[in-house]
């Protein structure tokens, strides 16, 4: 564990010394979560009856998405890797006595805690202090805020499991700038990142329901504000395992490969 | 103006040079912005229409600002990604050469690839022109056009104070892009539908409202003012005082290493 | 030509100490320490010198180069070269110089030589005959004639040096300003390199002012050196004269070493 560990320290050090970005990053997505309920605020006023969550389960999802925002950008991967990947550094960094899977799991998850740990504070201690049709609420039982936790760290899990198949894929396609940028578009899309799912038209959700987009962020927001309550909430819990399991085993396999392919190259 | 041409010649060649990542990058920034307008359609499948305006109204502002905006990027690039211009040293070979230092910066960097967003903005106008309801007059089409030239040009007055603020930082402030593409974020709805205050806010601090509320509202007749159709002038305007800005950080230009 | 009157600049440098939690403090509130660049320089240069300015990294060097070709505005003194205040007459100033950054490049990197060379032709506004001229010249005398049509990024660096010094002289500048020219090249191109500037300076008398850590390239190219420290000029004297006061062999390296001892720098 120990080279994991000084994995995340040294992440979490570096991106301390970004402070502007830091705060920039607060505000930005302060503002924008605020201009985003103004305009669900007005929609709701005119039209309540096509508004298919209660506008506080609305206002709790917009400021936890605004607040987590770092965590589940798909396409924040690691420009080194990417790189080191790109000229065949790679082949260095399998000597290292640990797994490379493992490791740059750690080096992601590194980089976007400790973004996220700076930036949600503030943005979750000023959404609450909010009056009423703006701020954040609380859960409304127990059973949401345990299900809300349960189902981010498996978010978390699952979405680092999808940015290491960008890694993986980066091995076989040799620019991955663009791929990045396009598959990083339609996962912000589909996550419902953009617009909660809950607003999409039917048919919309039924398919994103079911995609692993949504299993990332939506999903332990949708608990957190109620929306998911019960059966749905424990069946979103298990669709997440089921991806999990899916997707980042597939990855440890296919990086398996990949790297096999790199060292037989390289020489 | 030869010699621009030439500049732009030679960027043009250069970014040809790595023709599939060029083709790429078109296609991913289409595609990035699409999300908007997917963003923008369901909402109104839903809702059907938003603060009394239908989805084709909508789409008028929508397909201005994203124009604005795109055009300011191809063009105006190089004022937005100012920091790189000042740390690489590429200023410093600027301030070497008896040429007008606007003229150079805004030639480092045109990104020809915004282009495509510009093609779909296009589309979008297209598409929503006939279906607004506007009865369309020479005067109201000088207005449209008028409002995508003020857009441009409020959006290159916002680089132009950003890249300023580079000279006594030496970094790009991202806080700052609350404004640029917030602006055009926000400017896919007329901005009134954030209501009362940030209508102020978009009048008064930037001028948004002023490139796509205020003459929306003449081009729909919602309002008897006709002069609310020359506000996009304002865009024009406001470019003065941020190259004044720009001219008194230029002063302090502090170099970097070596 | 050139008079340089207690000049300085001031620059802030913001610091951080290790560690997780100076890490953390650091993100509301920042330390910086003034750094002193330059502090007072002064000297004059006249027209057709050649002159080499010393001193260990961080000594101001570069940013002195960078106030007299008018890239930087200095905090105080006074700068004024053929009649003009650099970085008050910033265009009619840089057509009359040239600059080369050893550790950057002027060229395009993407395109052949010579579309940066025309490019260059147009932003000086070069006369076109005046342009054939000057470029046939530099083909032939820096012996450029077969990388013409090849992209700088091509090039090995002593031929991509080469390009440079063409580069900043395609427009006749009466002064050019070398800063470390010859920074890892091989010692076949330094040679080219120092011939060319000598030949450039004895035939044309342009003015040059060189900086760099190579006792060589002072050797074969100064006969004045100003050694700048601490923001100032430590010393200014002919190349011969220190030799003689401070190494009893020839070797220059060793004077330039007992020169910085001696000033404590």
């Amino acid at each position: 564990m120990r080279p994991f560990f000084s994995m995340l320290k040294i992440r979490f050090i570096n991106s301390m010394q970004y402070r502007a970005a830091a705060w920039a990053g607060v505000m930005t997505q302060f503002f924008w979560g605020f201009m985003e309920l103004l305009l669900y605020l007005t929609l709701s006023r005119e039209n309540p009856a096509a508004f298919t969550m209660t506008l506080p389960q609305l206002t709790s999802y917009l400021w936890l998405r605004q607040a987590f925002f770092a965590m589940f950008l798909l396409w924040s991967v690691d420009n080194d890797i990417l790189d080191m990947i790109m000229n065949g550094d790679v082949a260095y960094e399998v000597i290292r006595p640990v797994s490379l899977y493992s490791l740059w799991f750690a080096r992601n998850l590194g980089s976007r805690t400790s973004k996220v740990a700076l930036r949600c504070v503030p943005i979750l201690l000023v959404s609450l202090l909010l009056p009423k049709p703006y701020g954040l609420s609380l859960p409304p039982d127990v059973y949401s805020a345990v299900g809300f936790f349960i189902s981010m760290i498996l978010g978390v899990v699952l979405l680092i499991g999808m940015c290491m198949w960008i890694y993986i894929m980066t091995f076989y396609f040799i620019t991955a700038r663009g791929i990045q940028n396009i598959v990083g578009t339609f996962a912000d899309f589909l996550s419902g990142s953009l617009i909660p799912i809950p607003f999409m038209p039917i048919g919309v959700q039924r398919v994103l329901n079911i995609l692993p987009f949504a299993s990332t962020q939506s999903t332990p927001y949708l608990i957190y504000s109620g929306y998911l309550s019960g059966t749905a909430a424990l069946q979103a819990i298990g669709l997440q395992l089921l991806w999990i399991v899916l997707i980042v085993g597939s990855g440890i396999l296919a990086m398996r490969k990949a790297l096999l392919r790199v060292t037989v190259q390289g020489g | 103006m030869k010699l621009y041409l030439r500049f732009m010649g030679i960027h043009f060649r250069s970014s040809m040079e790595y023709k599939a990542s060029f083709f790429m990058l078109g296609i991913a920034t289409m595609i990035a912005s699409l999300g908007g307008l997917l963003s923008l359609t369901f909402l109104f499948m839903r809702f059907h229409t938003i603060a009394g305006y239908t989805f084709s109204q909508v789409l008028l502002c929508f397909s201005t600002i994203v124009m604005s905006f795109a055009l300011s990027e191809v063009f105006f690039r190089g004022f937005d990604r100012f920091e790189q211009i000042i740390r690489g040293g590429t200023f410093d070979r600027m301030l070497l050469r008896p040429c007008s230092l606007i003229g150079q910066i805004l030639f480092e960097k045109i990104e020809f690839n915004r282009l495509s967003k510009v093609i779909e903005a296009a589309v979008v106008l297209a598409y929503a022109i006939p279906r607004s309801g506007v009865i369309w007059t020479a005067d109201k089409i000088l207005v449209l056009i008028l409002m995508i030239l003020g857009g441009v040009m409020m959006f290159a007055g916002m680089f132009l104070l950003f890249a300023g603020i580079c000279f006594y930082t030496l970094e790009g402030l991202e806080v700052l892009n609350i404004l640029t593409n917030g602006s055009e974020n926000f400017g896919h709805y007329p901005v009134s539908v954030y209501g009362k205050w940030m209508l102020r806010f978009y009048t008064f601090i930037v001028p948004l409202a002023c490139v796509q509320y205020y003459p929306l509202q003449y081009l729909l007749g919602r309002s008897d003012r006709s002069w609310y159709g020359l506000l996009p002038l304002a865009g024009f305007v406001f470019t003065i005082p941020c190259y004044c800005f720009w001219r008194i950080g230029l002063k302090h230009y502090k170099s970097n290493g070596s | 030509m050139i008079e340089v009157q207690s000049i300085s600049k001031t620059f802030k440098v913001f610091q951080r100490d290790a560690g997780m939690m100076s890490a953390f403090r650091a993100l509301f509130h920042r330390k910086y320490t003034l750094v002193h660049a330059l502090n007072g320089l002064s000297f004059t240069i006249q027209e057709g010198e050649i002159v080499g300015l010393i001193g260990p990294n961080g000594a101001g060097k570069s940013t002195t180069v960078k106030v007299l070709s008018g890239i930087l505005v200095p905090d105080g003194g006074t700068c004024v070269i053929n009649g003009r205040v650099p970085w008050k007459e910033r265009k009619a100033h840089v057509k009359e110089i040239g600059v080369v950054f050893g550790q950057r490049s002027q060229l395009w990197w993407d395109v052949p030589i010579i579309d940066s060379f025309t490019l260059l032709k147009d932003i000086y506004r070069i006369p076109e005959t005046e342009y054939q001229k000057n470029l046939a010249e530099l083909t032939e005398t820096l012996d450029l004639a077969d990388i013409l049509k090849t992209p700088a990024r091509q090039l090995s660096l002593g031929q991509r040096m080469r390009c440079e010094i063409a580069a900043s002289l395609l427009h006749d500048p009466k002064i050019l300003f070398l800063d470390e020219p010859t920074i890892g090249l091989d010692v076949v191109s330094k040679r080219s390199v120092r011939d060319f500037i000598k030949k450039r300076n004895e035939e044309k008398g342009t003015t040059i002012i060189l900086t760099t850590h190579d006792t060589l390239d002072l050797e074969a190219l100064t006969e004045r050196i100003l050694l700048i420290g601490k923001g100032r000029i430590l010393l200014d004297g002919r190349l011969e004269d220190l030799k003689q006061q401070y190494a009893e062999g020839s070797n220059l390296e060793d004077v330039v070493v007992r020169l910085y001892e001696e000033y404590h720098l």
